[in-house]
């Protein structure tokens, strides 16, 4: 147990003084992998943002029941009871006949205008009143929300359906885009990564290279040599990771006010999303193997033994 | 590491028809034959360029013989393998001409450093270290920088260094070279000290006159042989 602890307080020493001799390449290497990290967790993060994005927008989708004309009020309110259970359904609006028409009246889109006229043409008020559901999720477009749909159209008081288009497809077809984009990335930044833990660890190498020598002289170990170089690399990377997370956060935290005039007006504004805990860590892991990786290749190519 | 052979079980170090060369047309040592017996001092003499520093190097693992047999502390070192020479060095002390210190880490540290490496309790490291420090008369700069020192107080760490770990054997090359009489006295002091606590003592220098103060077998090296033997263990 001593010994062991010996050992380790031994290696321990040994990687601070590999840290002291290339310490101003040690600091540039770790706010390097924090700046690499940095931006692979930030297209983590925005591809997670464009899921949010696409299953917000996509609750905006909504399906409209025409009712039958003069449907009496009780039996809209047995519709709406029948309709709350089913699945995926959050919220259902009733829009009168006298709301429709304010509603059609008031919009300004193009070619409502002669619409409009011709409405004024008619007698009374022809539009009918509505049910507009809102799904859960994306239900509209999941198979079991679209034989809802198909279902809706056979229940008595239900004059027509319509659903409405799918307000979640563009950030969607922009998330699958982006998907080989964010790899291509990651496979890019994760070779940066290795090749600042390679040169990090080559420096140091060099800067130690009369006390490696004498190491060996006075009986060091390949392995004591070689461990702490080995660790050195993996540490930058664990540093230099965590400093990404913990500015990842931070963004997470300060941007989003400032990311809203950014979108479309009339869009349904994105969170932001959190690097999920289970990706953060992944990353950290993920940078600490790089680590290790650079080590080793630095210590196989350049530290004789 | 093998098994000390029977045959070399007297000898510490055992050299026979050894060969070395750097390159084909630089020979340096060719037909080495020696041995060395457990507890003995030997001073190996002779003029820059004859082998001397080669053939320590040879018995410190650091270079390989082209050919004959070359067994230290029963290592045959034909066959010893790179990643097994640490084990051999942990047995076999070494100083220095250039006293070969840190710079940039204490006495204290340097002469630690043999003990970290083996992975040594800390209590013990410092235990044996302000011993050592204190017995070459350095133990009041522990905590001083190699660079503060003078040559002779450099070369006393150095020696330090070398026996922390108890080697069975020691090698000096050229250890008074750079150091005036009165420090060069010194030196040769600590290693006879060492010598008769039992550790078996093989000095190399140039200048044969330190076996004056010395009870020591000299061996003389030219041109990469022995030339013979005289003096004192034998």
């Amino acid at each position: 147990m001593g010994r062991t602890a010996s050992r380790t307080s031994s290696y321990l020493s040994e990687i601070v003084a590999n840290l002291r001799a290339a310490s101003g390449s040690s600091l540039a290497a770790v706010l390097t992998i924090a700046a690499v990290v940095a931006i692979f967790g930030a297209l983590v993060m925005l591809r997670a943002t464009l899921d949010e994005t696409a299953r917000v927008w996509e609750r905006l989708t909504p399906v409209v029941l025409f009712l039958e004309e003069n449907l009496p009020l009780p039996e809209v309110r047995a519709l709406r009871t029948r309709l709350r259970r089913q699945p995926g359904v959050l919220e259902i609006e009733f829009i009168s006949k006298e709301e429709a028409l304010q509603e059609f009246q008031d919009a300004s889109l193009p070619g409502r205008a002669a619409a409009r006229e011709a409405l004024a043409w008619l007698e009374g008020n022809p539009l009918p009143a509505s049910l507009v559901l809102r799904y859960d999720q994306g239900a509209p477009n999941a198979p079991a929300a679209r034989d809802l749909v198909a279902e809706l159209a056979t229940w008595p008081g239900i004059e027509e359906v319509a659903t409405g288009a799918d307000a979640g497809a563009p950030a969607r077809r922009l998330r699958y885009a982006f998907g080989p984009l964010a790899r291509t990335m990651g496979g890019l930044l994760a070779l940066g990564l290795l090749v600042v833990v390679v040169n990090t660890v080559r420096l140091t190498i060099a800067a130690r290279g009369e006390e490696v020598a004498i190491m060996r002289l006075v009986g060091a170990s390949p392995m004591f040599i070689r461990l702490p170089l080995l660790c050195e690399g993996m540490l930058q990377a664990l540093a230099g990771a965590l400093l990404a997370i913990v500015f990842l956060a931070g963004l997470a935290a300060a941007w989003p006010a400032q990311l809203l005039p950014l979108l479309p007006a009339g869009a349904a504004p994105p969170h932001l999303q959190v690097l999920p805990l289970w990706h953060a860590v992944g990353l950290v892991a993920a940078a600490a193997a790089l680590g290790v990786v650079g080590g080793f290749v630095a210590v196989r190519c350049y530290l004789k033994v | 590491m093998s098994e000390p052979s029977p045959a070399f079980q007297y000898c510490d170090v055992y050299l026979a028809g050894v060969r070395k060369a750097f390159g084909p047309r630089q020979p340096v040592l060719v037909e080495v034959t020696l041995d060395v017996l457990h507890g003995e001092f030997v001073l190996l003499t002779g003029p820059s360029g004859a082998g001397k520093s080669t053939l320590l190097r040879l018995l410190h693992g650091e270079l390989r013989p082209d050919a004959g047999e070359a067994v230290v502390l029963g290592t045959d070192l034909a066959t010893l393998r790179a990643s097994q020479v640490h084990l051999l060095r942990r047995q076999v002390g070494m100083i220095f001409q250039d006293f070969k210190l840190l710079p940039r880490r204490t006495l204290f540290d340097n002469v630690a450093l043999g003990l970290r490496v083996l992975g040594q309790p800390r209590r013990a490291i410092e235990r044996r270290v302000r011993h050592l420090l204190h017995w070459v008369g350095l133990g009041r700069r522990v905590a001083d920088y190699p660079g503060s020192l003078s040559g002779g107080e450099q070369q006393r760490a150095a020696v330090a260094r070398a026996v922390a770990a108890e080697p069975r054997l020691l090698l000096a090359d050229e250890p008074t070279g750079n150091l005036d009489a009165a420090n060069a006295l010194d030196i040769l002091q600590l290693l006879s000290e060492l010598n008769l606590r039992g550790t078996t003592v093989l000095l190399a220098s140039h200048d044969a006159s330190l076996q004056q103060h010395l009870e020591a077998r000299v061996m003389t090296l030219e041109h990469g042989k022995v030339l013979g033997s005289h003096g004192a263990n034998r």
